[in-house]
């Protein structure tokens, strides 16, 4: 008689166990951290369609449609309110004198304000699209500024590099370019 | 069919999660007002007892045994404002830096069609914040918040189905972007394991009862 009733204490057991187990993943799951960088899924994907009127009096504004004229590219999202993007100028303005060329899309921007930070931190955009409602933000799977993707001649998404280019990332990006080039 | 209760399954694990988020966050509030308490108490306690010494006196016996206890109370003082300043670090939203823009257009404004405005608001429920992460767009103040409710009213309202809207948003974003998505491989066990807890427990319920029986034959 004693194995079925040491059995049953075991399984007696085994709820308290299991719930015990939910426990500490609830806790590991609260102490995990918060926020996660979410990566777009829309790359080997070619450009979403959009138009964007000039966010600056000095550059022109971007479409979609002038992303395929063979040449590989970098589209920058950023923002004069986005204080990341002021410590990210210095390499955008180092690949753009390494002849990058970077197309700007200005996210929920103010003409005023984007002048301000272009006068600040120099402008290394060869076009820069207004999205005044973060629409075509939205359609590139992009979730934050900065964010660059890296565009081939024929208008696809290659690559998503979200957050700061730092300055040891510039090599890197100038060798992906050249890539698609070929 | 198949999909209809696939929905409906993953609609009553939301909530479930929901309910759970709502528990653990009234627990941090307790805790978090227990706290609080205790420091209104201490300090309400420690400015009482700046009262004259005649008073203390009198009130409470032999001024000795006031001393020790407060250093004591002084130290739990200072351990409850510490927890409290701690917690409310942790829960403090972190800065977000925001354009000077106002709003979309549909950020902060339903639909004039009612029957559209249900839909859009519970496609809304079910999209998850980006910025804002574990808040759905309906619930974040976040502008790229705003921006997601805004596009999901007007194609709800141009008459785009609210799946399609959702599918739009997985091709972007990924199934992280919604609260009920897609059966497959790596979500299957969202769908899989409520039956499989279920059938565990008639498993072991079915057990005991008929042992107990067995028990009582015997």
């Amino acid at each position: 008689m004693s194995k079925p009733h040491s059995r049953a204490r075991w399984i007696a057991w085994a709820p308290l166990a299991f719930v015990a187990m939910l426990g500490l993943l609830f806790v590991w799951g609260l102490n995990r951290g918060g926020d996660r960088l979410i990566a777009s899924h829309w790359i080997d994907q070619p450009m979403p369609t959009f138009v964007l009127p000039a966010a600056s009096a000095s550059r022109p504004g971007l479409s979609s449609a002038a992303l395929a004229d063979g040449r590989p590219r970098i589209v920058n999202v950023f923002a004069s309110w986005c204080i990341p993007c002021r410590v990210e100028a210095p390499q955008l303005a180092e690949l753009r004198a390494r002849g990058v060329i970077i197309e700007g899309i200005a996210i929920r921007d103010r003409a005023a304000d984007l002048e301000r930070y272009l006068a600040e931190n120099g402008n290394p955009y060869a076009s820069i699209g207004a999205d005044a409602r973060g629409q075509v933000q939205i359609a590139l799977g992009s979730s934050g500024v900065p964010e660059s993707f890296l565009v081939d001649g024929r208008g696809i998404i290659r690559e998503q590099i979200q957050g700061i280019i730092a300055a040891e990332d510039v090599p890197g990006v100038i060798a992906k370019l050249e890539a698609m080039q070929r | 069919m198949i999909a209809r209760f696939h929905l409906a399954i993953a609609a009553v694990i939301a909530r479930f999660h929901l309910a759970i988020a709502a528990v653990i966050a009234r627990f941090h509030l307790a805790i978090a007002a227990v706290n609080i308490s205790s420091c209104l108490r201490a300090l309400a306690s420690s400015v009482l007892r700046r009262r004259p010494e005649w008073w203390r006196e009198s009130a409470n016996g032999s001024l000795n045994s006031q001393r020790s206890a407060t250093s004591a109370e002084h130290r739990w003082v200072k351990l409850g404002a510490l927890v409290a300043a701690v917690m409310m670090l942790l829960s403090a939203p972190l800065a977000y830096a925001q354009s000077g823009l106002p709003p979309a257009p549909y950020a902060y404004v339903q639909l004039d069609d009612p029957a559209k405005e249900a839909a859009a608001k519970a496609l809304m429920d079910e999209l998850r914040c980006l910025v804002c992460q574990g808040q759905s767009i309906a619930d974040s103040d976040a502008a790229l918040a705003g921006d997601m409710r805004s596009q999901v009213r007007e194609r709800i309202r141009a008459g785009e189905r609210p799946e399609a809207i959702r599918d739009w948003l997985i091709a972007r974003y990924g199934n992280w972007v919604t609260y009920d998505p897609p059966f497959g491989w790596d979500t299957a066990i969202l769908y899989i394991a409520p039956f499989a807890a279920l059938f565990a427990g008639l498993w072991l319920a079915f057990g005991r009862f008929r042992r107990s029986k067995d028990g009582d034959a015997s």
